[in-house]
Formats: C-alpha cells, structure tokens, sequence
C-alpha cells in the first residue's frame, strides 16, 4: 500500500481542474448582518420546536392529572383514592385493609377488559359487552340464607372477570382472591352508609378455551375471602 | 454523532453568543469566508447561490456555538465539518430540483482549440462529472484533491475511516475518469507539462 504523501495534492490535475473551476466564483463581501440574522431565527426556531415538543409531552401528562383529581368527583366522602382494577398478577399483600370506594347508585365502576358495574340499593349490576344493559343481581339481604355472597364471573381470552357482593351482618373490611397459591387483595366498593353491603371485583388468570366456551367452572379458579375488621374470616367463595 | 456535531452546530448547550463575541467571530468568519464559499461552491456543484447560502446557514450556526467552538483546539475541522454536514442534509432534505435559466446552456465548441479545451466547457463537464457523485464522494474528492488533506485528516473530518476515505476517493476517480472532457484534459495537461 502506498503511504499517503500528503499534503502534496495527489492528483495534481484534478487539483488544477478544480482550482480553475473555481475561478468563477467571486466572493461577495462578508454578509455579517445575514449571518447574524439568520442564527437569531434557526435559534428562534429550535426554541419554538423544543417548546412544541415539550407541550407535546406535557399534555396527555397534564391531562392524565387532571382527570386522576377530577375522578372522585363523587359528593360522598370516600375514605381511599379509587381502586384500581386488580389481577392475579399484582403483588401479595399482607394483612392491610382493601381500599374503600364509595360510590352513588347508578355510578359506573370499570372493571376492565370492556366489563363495568353498578351497584343499587339492595343490587349489583354487571354489563357485559354484549349485554345492551346491566344485568342486575338481588335483591341481597343481610338476612338471606347460606353464603352471604353472590358472584359473576365473565371468561374473557384475557382473563376471568368476578364481580361479586358480600352482604353479611359484620362490616368487611379487607377482600382477597388466592389462585395458584398467591394472595391478592382487592378493592371494596360499596354505597355511602352501607358497611355491610360490600362489592368487589378482579381479573383472575385465563382459563382454557373449552371452559370459557362452554361456561365450565374452572377447576383451578380463585378463592374470594372476606374478612372482619377483626381479621376473622367471614366468608369465602369458589368462582 | 458526526452529522450531529456537525449539522446540528448549536444544538446541544446552545447558549446566546456574548456580545462581546462576536467581534471575535466576525475576525474569524470574515477571514475564512472566501475559502468556505470555494468549498461549497464544488460541493454544490458550482451553484453559487447554493453555495453562498449554505455558508451562511453554517457560519450561523457556529455563530450560536462560537464561545464553545472557538475554545477547540482546530475551529477550522469542526467548521468544514459543519460545512459538508450541513450540505448532505441539505441534499437530503430536497426533493425537487429546479433550475430556472432564462437561456439555454450553451453547447460545447466542437472546433476549438484542441490542444486548450475551452475552459468554460471544462468547467461545466467538471460540475456534471462532479454531480454524479453522491455527496460523500463529492466531499472526499473536495476534501482530498482541492483542500489538500491527508486521508487521515479527511477520514477524521468526516468521521469514517481511512480505508473509507481511500475506497470512496477511488470510486469518486473512477467516475470522474468516465467524463470525456476530464480525460481529455488531464491527456493535454500531461503533454503539455
């Protein structure tokens, strides 16, 4: 390989070709004031683009904020933030209370996967997707046999939706679901006044396609526990 | 990272020039612009509007680093730098090209001097030759044959590496050799040295 010997030109034609192209070309005085001109604008410009950029990424933020304060818009008191819908997937707690929502009659209560209730004097109503109105369930009495516990459950490819109410004589105070041996808690929604008449909801693991098409219970689905402000148990049921 | 530093002079840490800078800046500016505006105009192929205005749009942009730039050890690189960075990303970001002339260009002499080509033809068959090449190539041949830098320099500038810079420059030649009126004149140049 040859060493470079520059900075003799190595093509002393071409170097020749190009220095005579450019005899043409005369330079101007030195345009300062254009120069000057035009570093104001690019540096107005880039401005201009960072502020875009950063309202750009501001808004859906700033927005995000403001319906996170407007959303307990209810008039009742509530003594938790809202609830957040709670999988199987969330973390194991140990034994803290479920965060109370307390919401109107008639309010609409996202479950997630399209899945919304409502609760009512003595009712909980689930809507499906498909359903052209919520389905109401009742009317549940602190006084009706057995369990006092009603569920629905949804099979979804996604996940198994539970709403469910609890309508014992003792207040709860802290709901969970175990599946495949992890405890999740979930949240309390309830009316303002009734302690004793409680709703909850969750989205368990899939089950598999034949169970959801044909509504089989599934084998390995969660348990819903219900617990006092004691911590006594007081009640639990199967999906 | 290169086109960055170059292209985008003035981007990251912009601050506003002090006013006491730009005396200093106008020294440098005003000395450098002949040769910058030479350098642009072969790489815009002889457009010299093109050329007066790409200087500008660079010398702005130093002017918005200038207190950061003129602290380096070699103003000169990063400015050639700026100065071909900010001409590919021109060349890229055009989409149409349109030369209005009010005449028609003129044709070659057929029965000139055939030991002199005429230099106005030699130019304008340079300029052609020269935009075939893509704006990489142009630089280096630029960079290489007119500026005079090493390969090294040149790789450094462009922030590629020797091996780059020696297998562009013999493409760009390659090229070059298929323009009639280039070898023509390299063959009289020869017999006439």
């Amino acid at each position: 390989m040859k060493p470079d010997l520059s900075p003799q030109p190595p093509k002393p034609h071409l170097r020749r070709l190009l220095d005579e192209a450019v005899t043409d070309c005369v330079p101007p005085a030195f345009p300062r004031e254009g120069i000057v001109r035009r570093a104001a604008a690019i540096r107005r410009r880039r401005r201009l683009t960072a502020v875009t950029v950063a309202a750009l990424l501001l808004i859906p933020v700033a927005g995000k904020l403001a319906l996170d304060q407007g959303a307990p818009s209810s008039p009742t008191v509530s003594s938790a933030d809202t609830p957040t819908p709670v999988s199987s997937a969330s973390s194991e707690t140990g034994d803290a209370p479920s965060p109370v929502r307390v919401v109107r009659p008639g309010e609409r209560i996202d479950v997630g996967l399209g899945m919304w209730y409502l609760l009512k004097e003595r009712e909980y109503c689930p809507k499906h997707q498909l359903d052209p109105e919520p389905s109401c369930v009742g009317p549940l009495d602190v006084d009706q046999p057995g369990v006092p516990m009603t569920l629905d459950w949804y099979p979804f490819p996604q996940g198994v939706v539970s709403v469910f109410a609890y309508t014992g004589k003792t207040p709860a105070t802290r709901i969970t679901m175990t599946q495949h041996g992890r405890t999740t808690l979930l949240p309390i929604v309830r009316l303002p006044g009734r302690p004793s008449f409680v709703s909850s909801y969750a989205i368990s693991t899939p089950v598999s396609e034949k169970e959801r098409k044909r509504l089989i219970r599934p084998v390995d689905g969660p348990v819903f526990r219900v617990y006092g402000a004691d911590g006594a148990e007081l009640a639990e049921m199967r999906q | 990272m290169d086109q960055e530093q170059g292209d985008e002079a003035g981007g990251d840490g912009e601050t506003e020039p002090p006013r006491d800078e730009l005396p200093d800046f106008e020294t440098y500016a005003a000395v450098r612009w002949p040769r910058l505006l030479r350098t642009a105009y072969l790489l815009t192929n002889g457009d010299h509007h093109e050329a007066e205005d790409l200087v500008q749009v660079t010398l702005a942009k130093i002017y918005l680093r200038w207190s950061h730039i003129r602290t380096l050890d070699a103003p000169d690189q990063y400015v050639r730098r700026a100065l071909i960075n900010n001409n590919t990303t021109r060349q890229r970001k055009r989409r149409v090209v349109q030369l209005l002339t009010p005449h028609l260009p003129e044709q070659r002499n057929p029965i000139g001097d055939a030991d002199r080509p005429d230099s106005y033809d030699t130019r304008s068959e340079l300029f052609d030759a020269l935009a075939t090449l893509p704006p990489r190539q142009r630089a280096i041949v630029v960079l290489r044959y007119w500026e005079c830098l090493s390969e090294q320099q040149t790789a450094h500038l462009l922030g590629c590496s020797v091996g780059t810079v020696k297998s562009q420059a013999s493409r760009a030649l390659k090229k070059l050799r298929s323009s009639a009126v280039l070898s023509e004149y390299a063959a009289v140049m020869t017999r006439g040295e």
